[in-house]
């Protein structure tokens, strides 16, 4: 019936017509100082250093602030700070914060709030905690002044203060940040740049953000998560859509304006529709990675684990998860391709079957049972799983798949008992490339094993000791060695396989301008035309 | 429920014989029973029938348009579309079959105790209305929740709401006809349980349970097919029909084929088994019509 | 027989249910594989860590106590609180469920609109056309997923014919149209369904009631075949449909679920998937609380209303 043109765009005028006749247009005509947008997962839980995921970060970048920032180029620039000094000894660092920084309920910003605010946060962040081991007293000095006093010169105490990724150090009032660091926050004050409204929050459906008015930004411009930070809107809501389709069909039909990540394959239509523009903003991308657990059979033997690399292949991973060449790029580099730690070394990303076989045979593979845990939720999070059990099977692995959706994946993912009892032998997972920047922010390759390292459990002094002496490397060319070092070492000793990198354009409404170039999605800076 | 339903068991050859003849004379059954016959040809046949291995990844032919060889097209995955629509069909068939079986073994046994055991019966048909009071599919999303999400536990999932309406039913045949006057002699002449239920209580209840079974496996297809949307079906490596359509909804403007064609499949077997369904109630018990309990 | 004797028996016989309910919202959950503990205590959690946080949830408890606890306070109308938001899982329940009540009363509204007719035309002109084609549209609409459904009309009557929005929900207070005019489609998408259940359940009804004596009584005076049908039969033949209209609110509460996810609307069933993905216990508890006894009153009025359509049941 639709192939005859005439006759669909005179039932198209018919409805249009019948449209306006009943129903005034005000959803669509939305004012021009509110931005809807979907983002690739709703914000549930609030409290930024709870809620560990992106979801949590974005939502803290909302409303807090951070004491310094990392620019587009990565490099650190103080944003709450205003100027700092470090003593010739190294181990004394004065901070001075910006003049009139408020909090949303009004008070001012103290040194007093600066404190319990890094202490709170210190004790969930890993890259934290190894900074306070090398503290010996923070302490304030007046109001808008405070101290770091090292026990020995840290090389990282700037990089851990403007980590840009989660957990975040974000500053919140003193009576807050009293809060136990395992209980969450329960009212979000920040002196960030847009005030939350927390009686229009409808956790894992929509979080409303409003314009902060009394937000002293910087006078620089935007620079990725630094620089000003100037709202130009009046509300922001965040809302979620199960449905990818439905958000893409809604972003074309004008009910939002921002999609975060329309999966690669719909990226055509959208960019061919009218009015919306697909563009990529985060510099970095993301990264996905295939894990194995080191403390099940048979992952425990690093002959196996090696087999499973030289059996994957990044393009067949890439190819599944993301589809178009264009936005992905095969890669070895753990610290991601195009950051200052980039590097090749380690792995050609080819499968080599034969030698896969071999050191199989090696490790003494007897058919163990290898159980893969996959997330269902997304192409990007499924693709590679089913490819990697069918490369796996290949080789003769015994592969038992088992589906869930990534929430459930990640309760199953912290277990660490043998596959017969509810453990893990193998899952893929994706991560900003923000994350894995820093050798020592970067989770995957956390080898204090069992006892307090990252899912999958890797252990290996070496890899320890070589992270802490990149914490402690002042050069930034003597700290790129070290960093190449250590990714050599967790391709011997086979930590993880990354995945390769990718790009995920986001999708929006052409009334949209001057967004800004960062790892995240921020609504400060951005105009919306009428 | 009245005597009058009570009808008489169907022994004699010959009886058989005009049954099945009367079968065939229908032709909401016969619609039925052709559409099923056939898709069982296809699945036990399928490995004849498939051109690719169904479970082979080509992730860089993902989204291929048909060809000589991918006749159907590929997937996202670069698997090829025809091949998954003939392995889906056991995997649907089979759904449909252990969910009904499943159910109806489970309801009937629970239905025959609470008719038969008059203290148990109390306790059994509060336990069962209070799980009729949760909708099914809330109770199979929290129990895939629970068990995890494999062709085993999404049949029981599945399974386990229908439950209660079987009990429920067999529960009622099981009190009218404890009450028939034949029935109470037998007891009285000392006839023992298992042969008082297969000699009167199972005749009277085989043609309700059988409709209630189709009524039953159509439903459960249709479920699978929600779960996976839901995002908690069965893993995509064993393809199934449900959860083909729920990984096409991505590609529905894209690739239409990918949701039609299981869609397709889905409808017809379902409509097939409903028609069934209907044509033997009404054949076999036109009071049944009635009924409630067996729209679905 | 009083009346009002018979409200109380059977209002009565309704708290075993409810019990029973509560029973199994309870047990489900706690034999249950997933941890909420674990997603909450985050990525750099130590085992003493989830420790605390498990006997801070009283997690740690023999289960009989947890029950127990559960229900002294499920009693005093305390539905815990969301392990995941940490928001009173009433308060959770109260935000969402304005939409999901309203596309369940829109769905029941317009499917008796248009089913009763429907399935009284069928039966009056039995074996015509339109008795043909609602009994195809009830067939098929029955053999479809109900997502499949919602795609199509989104595809047909909002990217084609840019009708109506293609997603979202709008509250009653802005306005009458707007809210409507967000329903039409997830109405219509539920309603494929019900409309061909009540249709099917009116004519059959219908069908039986106009081969009883009464009606034949009517029709050997002379009355017209109209008056026949709308006056005499269809009175008589309102029980089971209004039955299954309490019967099908199980069912709709499951096309809600699907229907919610496809157009976004912030309901019930958007919640109960997210809770039961994030292990929320507290809040798929009160949600299946909250669902079986809205199911248990619905039953009960639809048994009352019986009182008013049969006169039969009305004098026992």
């Amino acid at each position: 019936m639709f192939n005859d043109f005439s006759r669909r765009s005179l039932l198209k005028a018919g409805a249009a017509g019948l449209a306006t006749g009943i129903m005034p247009r005000i959803a669509r005509a939305q004012s021009s100082r509110v931005i809807r947008a979907v983002m690739h997962a709703p914000l549930r839980a609030t409290d930024p250093l709870i809620n560990t995921a992106w979801t949590g970060r974005n939502h803290g970048l909302n409303i807090y602030d951070t004491l310094f920032s990392t620019d587009s180029k990565f490099q650190i620039r103080p944003q709450m700070v205003e100027a700092y000094e470090v003593s010739a000894d190294k181990l004394t660092y004065t901070f001075k914060l910006r003049s009139g920084l408020k909090f949303h309920d009004g008070a001012p910003v103290t040194s007093a709030d600066v404190i319990p605010s890094l202490q709170r946060w210190a004790k969930r962040d890993t890259m934290g905690s190894r900074m306070m081991s090398f503290i010996a007293e923070l302490k304030p000095v007046d109001e808008r002044t405070f101290q770091l006093v090292l026990k020995s010169p840290y090389g990282q105490v700037l990089p851990t203060l403007a980590k840009p990724s989660s957990i975040m150090p974000f500053i919140m009032p003193a009576r807050l940040a009293a809060q136990a660091p395992d209980q969450p926050v329960t009212e979000f004050v920040g002196s960030g740049p847009f005030r939350f409204i927390a009686s229009e929050f409808r956790p894992g459906n929509r979080a409303v953000y409003e314009r902060n008015a009394d937000y002293v930004s910087r006078d620089e411009p935007s620079d990725g998560l630094a620089g000003g930070k100037i709202v130009k809107i009046d509300r922001y809501e965040w809302i979620s859509m199960p449905d990818f389709q439905t958000a893409a069909n809604a972003l074309v039909n004008k009910e939002i304006d921002f999609l975060e990540a329309a999966p690669h394959d719909i990226l055509p239509s959208l960019a061919a529709a009218k009015d919306v523009v697909v563009a990529d903003y985060n510099p970095l991308g993301f990264m996905s990675v295939c894990r194995m657990n080191w403390q099940s059979e048979p992952f425990n033997r690093p002959e196996i684990r090696q087999a499973v690399m030289y059996a994957s292949d990044q393009t067949d991973w890439l190819d599944a998860q993301v589809g178009n060449p264009e936005y992905y790029q095969t890669s070895a580099a753990m610290f991601g391709v195009t950051t200052p730690l980039g590097s090749e070394v380690g792995w050609n990303t080819k499968s080599d079957v034969a030698r896969a076989k071999d050191l199989l045979k090696k490790g003494g593979y007897k058919g163990e049972k290898v159980v893969m845990l996959q997330a269902t939720d997304s192409p990007l999070l499924s693709g590679s799983s089913t490819v990697t059990a069918q490369k796996l099977r290949a080789i003769g692995m015994n592969v038992e798949v088992q589906t869930m959706d990534w929430g459930s994946l990640l309760a199953r993912r912290v277990k660490q008992d043998s596959t017969a009892n509810g453990g893990w032998s193998i899952t893929h997972w994706v991560t900003t490339t923000t994350e894995l920047m820093n050798p020592l922010a970067n989770t995957l390759l956390d080898t204090r094993g069992k006892a307090g390292g990252f899912f999958g459990w890797p252990e290996d002094t070496e890899i320890e000791g070589l992270r802490n002496t990149f914490a402690l490397e002042p050069s930034a060319d003597a700290q790129k060695a070290v960093a190449e070092a250590i990714q050599k070492r967790a391709y011997d000793v086979m930590t993880h396989i990354p995945g390769g990198q990718f790009r995920q354009p986001v999708s929006h409404s052409k009334a949209l301008k001057n967004i800004v170039r960062a790892p995240a999605p921020l609504f400060w800076n951005v105009e919306k035309t009428a | 429920m009245t005597a009058t339903t009570v009808i008489a068991p169907a022994s004699s050859p010959v009886d058989v014989w005009t049954l099945v003849r009367k079968l065939l004379r229908n032709r909401t059954i016969l619609f039925g029973l052709g559409v099923l016959i056939l898709l069982a040809l296809v699945a036990i046949f399928a490995s004849v029938l498939w051109t690719v291995d169904p479970a082979a990844l080509k992730p860089r032919l993902r989204l291929r348009s048909p060809s000589a060889v991918n006749w159907l097209g590929t997937d996202n995955l670069g698997r090829d579309i025809w091949s998954r629509l003939i392995y889906g069909s056991r995997v649907s068939l089979v759904v449909g079959a252990v969910v009904a079986i499943l159910a109806v073994v489970a309801g009937s046994a629970l239905g025959l105790i609470a008719g038969m055991v008059r203290w148990i019966d109390n306790v059994l048909m509060r336990m069962m209305d209070g799980m009729m009071a949760i909708p099914a599919i809330l109770l199979a999303i929290a129990l895939i929740g629970g068990l995890g999400a494999n062709l085993v536990t999404i049949c029981i999932a599945i399974a386990v709401p229908e439950i209660p309406r079987v009990a429920r039913m067999v529960r009622s045949v099981v009190l009218t006809v404890r009450e028939e006057a034949y029935v109470e002699a037998a007891v009285s002449m000392g006839t023992r349980l298992p042969v008082l239920v297969i000699r009167h209580i199972v005749p009277n209840i085989l043609a309700p349970l059988i409709v209630q079974a189709t009524y039953i496996a159509s439903s459960a297809i249709l479920i699978e097919a929600s779960l996976s949307f839901l995002g908690i079906g069965m893993p995509d490596e064993i393809p199934s029909w449900g959860n083909m359509m729920a990984d096409a909804r991505l590609y529905f403007q894209i690739r239409p084929g990918l949701m039609l064609f299981p869609g397709i499949c889905i409808a017809l077997t379902v409509l097939g088994i409903n028609r069934l369904g209907d044509g033997l109630r009404d054949m076999l018990d036109p009071r049944l019509a009635r009924s409630v309990g067996g729209v679905k | 027989m009083a009346i009002a004797g018979v409200l109380l028996k059977r209002s009565v016989s309704v708290v075993p249910v409810l019990a029973v309910v509560a029973l199994i919202a309870f047990l489900l959950l706690r034999f249950s594989s997933g941890d909420p503990v674990a997603q909450l205590a985050g990525d750099n959690a130590d085992p003493a860590a989830i420790a605390a946080i498990r006997a801070r949830l009283g997690l740690d408890q023999p289960l009989p106590v947890q029950f127990l606890q559960w229900l002294w306070r499920l009693l005093q109308g305390d539905l815990g609180i969301s392990i995941v938001s940490n928001q009173p899982v009433l308060t959770l329940i109260g935000q969402r469920v304005g939409p999901t009540l309203a596309v369940s009363l829109t769905t029941i509204i317009f499917s008796v609109l248009v089913g009763v007719p429907i399935g009284v035309l069928a039966a009056w002109r039995r074996g015509g056309w339109l008795d043909r084609f609602a009994m195809w549209t009830s067939v098929t609409g029955f053999a479809v997923p109900t997502f499949a459904i919602g795609y199509f009309w989104i595809y047909l009557l909002s990217m084609q014919l840019g009708l109506f929005p293609v997603q979202g929900y709008a509250s009653l207070s802005q306005g009458v149209g707007l809210f409507l005019w967000h329903l039409a489609l997830p109405t219509l998408t539920l309603s494929l369904v019900y409309v061909a259940l009540i249709a099917r359940v009116a004519r059959t009804s219908l069908l039986e009631v106009l081969n009883e004596d009464f009606v034949r009584t009517a029709r050997a005076k002379g009355l017209p075949e109209r008056i026949v049908v709308f006056k005499h039969a269809l009175r008589n033949a309102a029980v089971p449909i209004v039955s299954i209209v309490g019967i099908g609110v199980a069912l709709l509460i499951g096309g809600v679920v699907v229907t919610e996810s496809v157009f976004n609307l912030p309901g019930l069933g958007r919640l109960t998937v997210d809770s039961v993905l994030a292990r929320d216990y507290p809040v798929i508890q009160g949600i299946i609380m909250v669902f079986g006894g809205a199911y248990v009153a619905i039953n009960l009025l639809v048994d009352i209303s019986y009182t008013f359509f049969d006169p039969r049941i009305s004098a026992q």
